[in-house]
């Protein structure tokens, strides 16, 4: 009997994909990530290299791909592609601030951000409000792909942007770091230009 | 209304799209010259841009019926637009 539990123990440990710290295992690549995150970024960086949606402009732009983490940036590296490489800082001044309900008949699940939402008895809290940090990713290791055929001037659209920029900052607290912004190549780096995608106004 | 700020999606209380929110000029409410009580002139492509933060949902969903493409001004700090991720 005593055994019989053991091998159930044992047989449950080698297929789940929780860790002790409640991180997961990704069952691709094996690689150990914290369980917030919606899927494994090392997957989700090398998916970036192939992903084909890249090829086309956005609001007549190119769109430049960004990778983090060592294994898509070696990766890329072996594909002989051109690197920027930048190291991703984490900075305190960033936080966005949230708080996940759920519906209680139907089950469903939605975050909010504002103070002044208010939701009646029929949604219970999951996660009462609590702030995360923008600025903070799994790995410290970043590098923006560059078109080789790039010219110096060149205006383009970043998606996901390395450096760290105020975006907006909002009156009940939170600090926006700029995700996405257009930029220009200036032959050596990208110049972010922060009003384009900044989020204190919007206009449009 | 509502705005969510990472993809600049404007919608009504209610849960309604309005407009995702795109100016391909990136240009800026303080650089206009006002030209209404709460509208602005924008000077790179000649439209007007109406200043939400007094109107309704209703005033809004009214001017995007009539003309889809006008241009709005949300400011994140505005009294009627509440924020969502």
């Amino acid at each position: 009997m005593l055994f019989k539990r053991l091998l159930e123990i044992f047989s449950w440990n080698i297929k789940n994909t929780q860790t002790m710290k409640g991180e997961l295992n990704c069952k691709e690549c094996n690689f150990i990530y914290d369980n917030t995150l919606d899927e494994c970024p090392d997957c989700k960086y090398m998916k970036i290299l192939s992903d084909r949606s890249f090829d086309k402009m956005s609001d007549g732009l190119r769109v430049i791909r960004t990778i983090r983490g060592e294994t898509a940036i070696n990766a890329a590296k072996d594909m002989g592609l051109k690197l920027i490489e930048l190291r991703a800082e984490v900075n305190d001044e960033f936080k966005v601030k949230y708080k996940k309900l759920q519906h209680r008949k139907t089950g469903e699940i939605i975050t909010i951000g504002d103070f002044r939402e208010g939701h009646g008895w029929e949604w219970k809290t999951l996660v009462d409000w609590t702030y995360r940090n923008p600025s903070k990713f799994f790995s410290s290791f970043a590098a923006y792909i560059v078109p080789k055929d790039l010219k110096s001037g060149e205006r383009v659209l970043i998606n996901d942007v390395i450096t760290n920029h105020v975006s907006g900052r909002w009156n009940q607290g939170d600090v926006y770091r700029l995700s996405k912004s257009e930029a220009i190549w200036t032959g050596r780096y990208f110049d972010i230009d922060v009003r384009s995608y900044a989020i204190g106004e919007f206009i449009g | 209304m509502k705005l969510n700020p990472s993809n600049k999606e404007l919608y009504t209380d209610s849960g309604t799209f309005l407009k995702r929110l795109h100016c391909p000029v990136s240009v800026m409410w303080k650089n206009m010259m006002e030209n209404g009580s709460n509208t602005r002139a924008c000077s790179h492509c000649c439209k007007t841009i109406y200043d939400t933060e007094h109107l309704s949902d209703a005033e809004i969903e009214h001017l995007l019926t009539q003309d889809p493409q006008a241009c709005l001004k949300v400011s994140l700090n505005q009294d009627n637009v509440k924020i969502v991720h």
